[in-house]
């Protein structure tokens, strides 16, 4: 293969891998965005989901676009549940408080990781999806339908997110909520309930991620939630948190460096690229390239 | 002298001009107060003043000391000390341990000294301890020292911050809407502590306030500040008839119905 | 209280014949394992409880200590008692790597800053295998010796690693109750008025930070001559979450509240033989009930219910 066309082949697999962070990285910045709280045990949500997927698909009576759904509706759910079991208690607490969310949250990450790890061992699993795969060739370039698969799913998701909080009601009340919650409560809006609303689609989204990144890779495992929330977290930041575009953009860069470093510096080096990302942003950049909202983290 | 010196003095929040070329001084003995509308940008110069914000162009001296850039502090060792407008005592300590905080700029026990207990340092302490009680009993406030700051009643809260803030052992005291909140007959308490400040602790006082008749009753000079800019200074009387004041806080229908 | 003299005397009479009475290795074993915890739980929240910085990777100090005693006292032969300073000395050393850098980050960030930085000694004990000897970790650490006296037996463990504890919890005390205490719970509360009432509040950060990895990395001296084996996984980023969890749910900020959280996430799972993995479903679980019901601890929740009982004072009743 010739040096351009590898080049544009690591840029679609790193818009790929990228549009997966995004949508991983938009549960992080709508929650921010609303609770000025990282929700500390998202990744482990997204992983969650992935499992949810595959005991579906264990069952054998679904194939992978029903077990998909069921696995986002389960993962959505779940993420409520969190909401209501360990943060919203929290809140009622008043301000001040924003640190013992933070360790509510990592119990609750502390708990399904270990969970995952009790049901499912450590090892890696084979998700089984059941997809054909077929490799397109062009231009000496090599894009298989899952590809395109997670590249439109992500767009598809990303854009319906966009024109729901733009165009709808709920999303009008999501967004007055997330920049002043006293003044909608004040409005007649049921803010718990847009809380939820925010932690359900997260999760939902994280949940299909989650199933495209294991079909992908055909390779599930507890910790995957870390890892992937790291990452997704790093975009969150850099897209500056609460920042919905930002998160958007900011995962397809971080999936892009992830890719072309692999392939171009060091593929062993590959997670640690993100990490890198993240280190820079927060000493230099803190406020990322949308301009964060409420607070940033620095004193 | 004039302990306070403020020339030029404007800050801008991206493209807010939140202070304009701000002139004042203070001298040493006097009650001056910021007054101005909402907004005006009082508590903006105070924050520039004490170097909890940086100072985007001119100048601020305490004495001879160039205030720009200084962390706070070091402005605090200088002999500015502050309260806040929304009152920031350590919620979870005791009044007592709230005004010991203020005497850790006057005091020297580091790490050395706590882990061996010098004799120095318990003195040290000691004597922090009870120097803190004194000032709490002239504010009456000794009957509550080991009460949780959060658990006061909001006037009381009010007094620890001055204490608090005495306890730095400052030349002037920067007061910052200390009559927010409080009813008439903690106002007026209120103003018998300032007064005192000055004629029995010998300090200066710079004051943001809103309440009209606590300012034209304790102040000696008043600046009045609209939209970040200075639109009048001079005492009591000439700021009360003064008509750019008045146009400032009650519009310009006002004027024209007395015109 | 003018008895509480004899309180001490007969605690200090327990503490001392505690290995005369109980003769089980294992539980032995338990009880020292549980005074490193202790030491580990107490210097962590010296950085946390006291200024508010989120500290996940206490356990990483530990491993330097452990790995720098070890390295001394197997390649320079020097003595256990010149590794144990040094190695308190060298993690507060390695501490200012992720103090400084950080000094402006707050809450979460700061607390992946600094899971960051656990994993990062993690990997490059894993790595630099010249000196460290990698996965294949360090064995045969000698034990210590004074005089004709070797340190073999549970019992002659138990007294050092209590003599450990007692000095970590001594000094603990002595910073809190006293001007650096006071100035310390100020930052905690509120930084910037902190800063506004004149105090260098990231002098003090770092310095807490330094102190609370100095006793971290004893700990981890100990273990090192206890076990006299250890790895890159002898302290697991899992380890800095249970070290972090344990002043959580003793109550953060005290002295006695990390100790009761060592006891409880410690103690409690291995007497009940509670299986290694379900232990960390308990603490996740334990860590959320406790933020929901009671954020300040068991002992914050002891405070409050005595407040109930607690007569007004001036018409004031404490919360």
């Amino acid at each position: 293969m010739q040096p351009l066309q590898q080049l544009v082949q690591q840029i679609i697999n790193g818009l790929v891998i990228g549009s997966v962070y995004s949508l991983v990285a938009l549960g992080y910045t709508m929650v921010f965005g609303i609770l000025g709280f990282i929700n500390f045990a998202h990744g482990d949500v997204f992983m969650i989901g992935t499992f949810f997927g595959l005991v579906l698909l264990g069952t054998g009576h679904f194939n992978f676009t029903a077990a998909l759904i069921g696995a986002a509706l389960l993962t959505g759910i779940a993420g409520v549940a969190i909401e209501v079991v360990a943060y919203r208690p929290v809140r009622r607490f008043g301000k001040g408080f924003e640190d013992t969310m933070l360790v509510s949250a990592i119990g609750v990450s502390i708990f399904l990781e270990t969970l995952a790890q009790i049901i499912w061992g450590t090892e890696t699993h084979a998700l089984n999806s059941g997809i054909h795969s077929v490799d397109f060739q062009f231009w000496g370039l090599n894009v298989s339908s899952i590809q395109i698969l997670i590249l439109v799913t992500g767009v598809v998701l990303m854009v319906v997110l966009h024109l729901f909080v733009t165009r709808t009601v709920t999303g009008a009340a999501m967004r007055a909520t997330a920049q002043n919650m006293l003044a909608a409560r004040l409005m007649g809006i049921g803010v718990n309930r847009i809380i939820a609303i925010t932690f359900a689609i997260g999760s939902v989204m994280a949940a299909v991620g989650g199933m495209m990144v294991g079909a992908y890779f055909d390779a599930v495992y507890p910790l995957m939630g870390w890892t992937a929330g790291i990452k997704a977290f790093t975009a969150a930041v850099l897209g500056g948190v609460g920042s919905i575009p930002g998160a958007m953009v900011a995962g397809v860069l971080i999936g892009l460096v992830e890719t072309l470093g692999s392939a171009y510096i060091s593929s062993g080096f590959r997670d640690g690229f993100a990490f890198i990302i993240l280190i820079l942003t927060l000493l230099f950049m803190p406020s990322g390239l949308f301009k964060a909202r409420k607070g940033e983290g620095k004193v | 002298m004039n302990l306070l010196t403020v020339e030029k003095l404007t800050k801008h929040f991206g493209g807010l001009a939140a202070v304009s070329d701000l002139d004042f001084t203070v001298a040493e003995g006097e009650i001056l107060a910021l007054i101005g509308p909402n907004g005006a940008g009082k508590t903006t110069v105070f924050n520039m003043l004490t170097g909890l914000t940086g100072i985007t162009a001119g100048k601020a001296r305490f004495k001879d000391t160039e205030l720009n850039g200084m962390p706070p502090f070091r402005i605090v060792e200088l002999g500015l000390g502050r309260t806040f407008q929304n009152i920031r005592l350590f919620a979870k300590m005791s009044v007592l341990n709230n005004v010991m905080v203020g005497f850790h700029c006057r005091t020297r026990t580091g790490l050395f000294g706590a882990l061996i207990k010098t004799p120095r340092a318990s003195r040290e302490y000691r004597q922090a301890q009870e120097r803190a009680l004194e000032l709490l009993a002239m504010f009456g406030l000794d009957g509550v020292k080991d009460e949780i700051s959060r658990n006061l009643p909001y006037g009381q809260q009010r007094g620890v911050e001055i204490v608090r803030a005495l306890a730095t052992d400052p030349q002037i005291l920067l007061l910052d809407e200390p009559a927010a909140g409080l009813n008439i007959a903690e106002t007026e308490i209120l103003m018998e502590h300032i007064a005192r400040l000055r004629s029995d602790l010998k300090k200066t006082v710079l004051l943001i306030e809103h309440d009209m008749k606590m300012v034209m009753n304790i102040s000696d000079r008043i600046v009045v500040l609209d939209y970040g800019v200075k639109i009048a200074e001079g005492g009591p009387d000439a700021i009360k008839a003064d008509p750019r004041v008045i146009e400032a806080y009650l519009g310009t229908g006002f004027r024209k119905s007395h015109a | 209280m003018r008895l509480r003299w004899l309180y001490w005397l007969i605690g200090g009479i327990i503490l001392f014949l505690i290995p005369h009475v109980i003769s089980d290795e294992y539980w032995m074993h338990m009880i020292i394992t549980t005074g490193m915890w202790m030491m580990l739980a107490v210097s962590m929240d010296l950085i946390y409880g006291c200024t508010g910085q989120l500290n996940l990777g206490h356990a990483a100090f530990a491993a330097v200590g452990a790995y720098i005693t070890a390295l001394l006292m197997l390649r320079l032969e020097w003595s256990y008692w010149l590794a144990l300073p040094l190695s308190g000395l060298g993690a507060a050393a390695v501490s200012l790597l992720v103090g400084v850098p950080t000094m402006r980050l707050k809450g979460l960030y700061l607390g992946l800053a600094t899971l960051g930085f656990s994993e990062i000694v993690r990997l490059t004990l894993l790595m630099w295998a010249s000196v460290t000897r990698g996965p294949m970790g360090l064995p045969g650490i000698p034990l210590p010796t004074f005089g004709s006296f070797t340190f073999e037996s549970k019992t002659s463990f138990y007294y050092m690693i209590l003599a450990l504890l007692l000095f970590t919890v001594f000094c603990v005390y002595r910073i809190i109750h006293s001007r650096v205490g006071i100035a310390l719970m100020a930052i905690r509360d509120d930084e910037i008025a902190a800063r506004a009432m004149g105090i260098d509040s990231s002098r003090y950060k770092i310095l807490v930070f330094v102190v609370g990895t100095f006793f971290a990395g004893i700990a981890g001296s100990f273990y090192a001559v206890y076990v006299s084996f250890i790895s890159p996984d002898s302290f697991k980023m899992l380890d800095s979450f249970m070290i972090f969890a344990m002043p959580i749910l003793g109550g953060i900020g005290t002295l006695v509240g990390p100790l009761i959280g060592a006891l409880i996430l410690y103690v409690l799972p291995e007497a009940t033989r509670v299986f290694a993995q379900y232990r960390m479903l308990w603490v996740g679980i334990l860590l959320v009930v406790t933020m929901v019901t009671q954020p300040l601890g068991i002992l914050g929740g002891l405070e409050t219910l005595a407040g109930k009982f607690r007569r007004p004072k001036n018409g004031v009743k404490a919360e």
